[in-house]
């Protein structure tokens, strides 16, 4: 947009006209560089911000990758505004240019005096020998004199950001493609998990751990852990726990879709399952009425679906180290845990103390036994293994429903910096002994001499 | 206008830029033949001058004050005079008196006798050693270009120019000039004391056989007439509206936020120097000399218009001698060109850009 002075002044032909023809093109030369510096410089935060929030995603844990996360918001949030004022600050209009040209090409005012003073013009008897001096200069306030860079510095800044952006899609890519080796690899693995070998994750929610059992055990389940709960936090620090626990949860959501880590869209699943260390009964025939649920996705569960035929004893004994699990992990608290509703469907579907269960237990009687009634499977499993139950049977079956089993939905994950297409293996070394080495062995029996005995029995008397 | 190169304009014709800076380096290379360095002293001198004010010289004995007076009257070719100020000089002595002459007829009356003022370039030399009342008979002078003695007013040939020396040393019976006088001066110039190289220069070309002569610039009979076209044309540098109001803000940003003389504070210092070492900021009269001085400094730059470096190159001289600093700027040993410089850093982010 011309100013109305600028148009005046460019329609002549006196040298006033040629003084603004070339302080136009000054202003066009400035405001262009003003837009590249607006475009490159919002563009360049963006994608500079986003570049390093995915190479971020690869290194840090969720909580330092929350907290980057959040300060680079910050940063963007207060630097995008300032990106944008700076940029329109460059933007000249035609007396602005023409201070701009005054400074840089040492003009002493020169200019900004003709654009001010020329509506008076014809005042001073100085005022042509001003017009002349200054065409006379016109060379030295040319656009390429004034400002000789076309491309604005700002290009730096954004050729930055998008190299950093290009090395975050790199990574991105070849995560990507480790993984979905690393799944073609493992697609077909089940792993068994002996349930002395499992720890509380690292996920505080407990993310992927399912419960399944009849509604009134996890009913129970449900009050006893959350009673648990209550006593170990207070009430005041519990929404603000849950808060920065959905946080987390939330960084580390996206740290798994940018590191290409997040596998739950996809169909394939590898199931850890937990091996029956106290039973240790090779699994039973799928259980077609059990609690198909996720596991009917894996040919390998259907296999080792056990359902509730599992003997009590081994569940009954499960039980409380699931509940030690949660404890100590404070997650699985209530329905959010995945511990279902006693009327999900789900939930309900799965029944082992019920009639459908095939009831293949170690103490229960096979066939008849399990699955006829709730109370005979109760008072089995009470029998010895209960502490509670040590000093004979109980007066009454208090907890002749806590029958459930534990089904862990584990995914693929490789958490190693440097991705791989194998998983780490250690070796078995077995290194020989040298010749000054001796296996470990119990040392024989000596005789204790004749004259030590006396000797030997006042220490032991002592 | 339109002149030769060479050729200096007639009287009615106003010079062009090209002229007036010839002729101001032709008067500065000339005074430069006696005296050796004090460049910017002279140059301000010169400013001064043009700009039709008057110069308060400051400077220890013998540093040439008295011979740059007299260089530069000898190459404008202008009457000079000198006025050695003692405790004991009434204002007569200097405007001149009515004394009682005999005619022809043998008649007796009262006839002007012009003092020393009535010269176009005047040397006050040691101003503070006279009474203020002696002081203050040249305050109209130099002020209105008049003279009035016995209600009778007597004007004075432009150009005037009063050149007024200070002895900073031996303050003993001396009376420091009040501020309303110094403040009709325009510029106050400081003479320093020459370095090693230029003493020597100073003592190998004064002690030779032969001296320097001085040749005058001007015709004797049109060296005033030129002067003054030069000095109308120094009015006529047009200066822009950012800048004279950089000029005014520069001016008032001297006068600390506690005066009372000020109602509206705006555009007041903001720094805290001279709130707590000015007692007074400069008049208004500061930033005519500011103005005026820029517009020789556009002029000897070959402009016909007023940068705002102009402007900063004059503010010391212009600015300096009219703050009246306060007992703790003493105590502290502040220098009024410290305060300057203060301001100037505070006031410059007005400039435009």
């Amino acid at each position: 947009m011309a100013s109305p002075l600028q148009r005046r002044l460019k329609n002549r032909d006196d040298g006033l006209g040629r003084i603004a023809a070339q302080l136009s093109r000054v202003k066009h030369r400035l405001n262009l560089l003003a837009l590249q510096q607006l475009a490159f410089s919002v563009l360049g935060l963006i994608i500079g911000t986003g570049g390093v929030l995915v190479i971020a995603a690869f290194f840090l844990s969720a909580t330092h990758f929350l907290v980057l996360g959040l300060l680079l918001a910050a940063g963007l949030v207060m630097g995008l505004p300032i990106a944008v004022v700076r940029a329109v600050r460059r933007f000249a209009a035609f007396e602005r240019a023409a201070a701009i040209a005054d400074q840089r090409a040492e003009l002493n005012c020169r200019l900004g005096t003709l654009l001010a003073i020329e509506p008076a013009e014809g005042k001073s008897p100085l005022w042509p020998f001003l017009v002349e001096d200054t065409v006379s200069r016109l060379d030295e306030f040319g656009p390429d004199r004034i400002e000789r860079h076309r491309i604005s510095r700002a290009a730096y800044g954004f050729a930055a950001a998008c190299l950093v952006a290009s090395l975050a899609g790199l990574m991105t890519y070849s995560a990507r493609r480790h993984q979905e080796a690393l799944r073609k690899v493992l697609k077909s693995l089940t792993f068994e998990v002996d349930p002395s070998e499992i720890a509380p994750s690292d996920n505080p929610s407990g993310e992927g751990a399912q419960l399944e059992g009849d509604p009134d055990t996890l009913r129970n389940l449900a009050e006893r852990l959350e009673a648990a709960n209550q006593n170990h936090q207070g009430a005041g620090h519990h929404s603000l726990r849950q808060l920065s626990r959905k946080a987390q949860n939330l960084a580390s959501n996206l740290q798994d879709r940018l590191t290409g880590r997040d596998l739950r869209d996809t169909p394939e699943k590898v199931k850890l399952r937990l091996a029956q260390a106290l039973g240790d009964k090779p699994p039973s025939p799928p259980d077609e009425g059990g609690s198909a649920g996720d596991m009917a996705n894996t040919p390998q569960h259907e296999g080792q679906q056990s359902g509730g035929g599992a003997g009590s004893a081994p569940r009954h004994q499960a039980a409380p180290s699931t509940q030690e699990l949660a404890d100590n992990d404070n997650s699985a608290s209530g329905p959010e845990s995945g511990a279902k509703p006693p009327d999900s469907p789900s939930a309900k579907s799965f029944n082992p103390g019920g009639p459908q269960g095939p009831g293949t237990g170690d103490t229960a009687a096979p066939g008849t036994q399990a699955g006829s009634s709730e109370e005979a499977s109760g008072q089995s499993a009470g029998n010895g293994s209960d502490p509670e139950h040590l000093m004979g049977p109980p007066d009454a079956p208090s907890h002749k429903s806590e029958n459930f089993e534990i089904m862990i939905d584990a995914r693929l994950s490789d958490r190693s910096p440097i991705a791989s297409a194998q998983p780490y293996v250690p070796p078995k070394v077995k290194t020989s002994l040298n010749t000054y080495q001796h296996p470990d062995e119990p040392l024989d029996r000596g005789t204790v001499p004749a004259a030590d005995r006396e000797a030997v029995r006042r220490v032991f008397e002592r | 206008m339109s002149s030769a190169p060479n050729q200096m304009p007639t009287l009615n014709e106003l010079p062009t830029v090209a002229d007036f800076a010839r002729a101001f380096r032709r008067i500065q290379g000339e005074i430069h033949k006696v005296i050796v360095g004090h460049e910017r002293a002279v140059e301000e001198l010169l400013i001064a001058l043009f700009a039709g004010g008057h110069v308060l010289i400051e400077g220890v004995p013998g540093t040439g004050k008295t011979m740059l007076v007299k260089a530069l009257g000898q190459a404008l070719n202008l009457s000079f005079s000198r006025i050695q100020f003692t405790v004991d000089l009434m204002p007569a002595d200097i405007t001149g008196t009515r004394v009682i002459v005999s005619g022809e007829d043998g008649r007796r009356e009262f006839r002007f006798s012009p003092g020393p003022i009535f010269c176009h370039i005047l040397l006050a030399d040691e101003i503070n050693r006279a009474t203020p009342k002696t002081q203050s008979a040249l305050l109209e002078a130099m002020a209105e270009l008049q003279v009035t003695v016995s209600g009778t007013t007597y004007p004075l040939q432009p150009p005037f120019f009063v050149m007024a020396t200070l002895n900073p040393i031996e303050m003993e019976g001396t009376y420091p000039l009040p501020e309303a006088q110094l403040d009709r001066f325009f510029f106050k110039v400081r003479l320093n004391y020459p370095e090693e190289s230029e003493l020597v220069k100073i003592i190998s070309t004064t002690t030779g056989p032969e001296l320097h002569k001085i040749e005058p610039v001007f015709e004797a009979g049109e060296a005033a007439g030129r002067i003054e076209a030069l000095k109308r044309l120094v009015r006529e540098v047009i200066v822009a509206p950012d800048i004279e109001q950089y000029a005014a803000r520069l001016t008032r940003a001297t006068v600390p936020e506690k005066s009372k003389f000020i109602l509206n504070k705006e555009g007041l210092a903001r720094d805290e120097a001279i709130n707590r070492y000015v007692s007074f900021g400069s008049s208004p009269r500061g930033g005519q000399a500011l103005m005026l001085g820029a517009k020789v400094c556009a002029l000897l730059d070959g402009r016909a218009n007023v940068s705002y470096e102009d402007i900063e190159r004059v503010a010391y001289p212009s600015l300096g001698h009219r703050l009246t600093l306060n007992y703790a700027a003493e105590a502290d040993g502040i220098d009024p060109a410290h305060l300057v410089q203060k301001v100037l850093k505070s006031v410059r982010e007005l400039r435009g850009h």
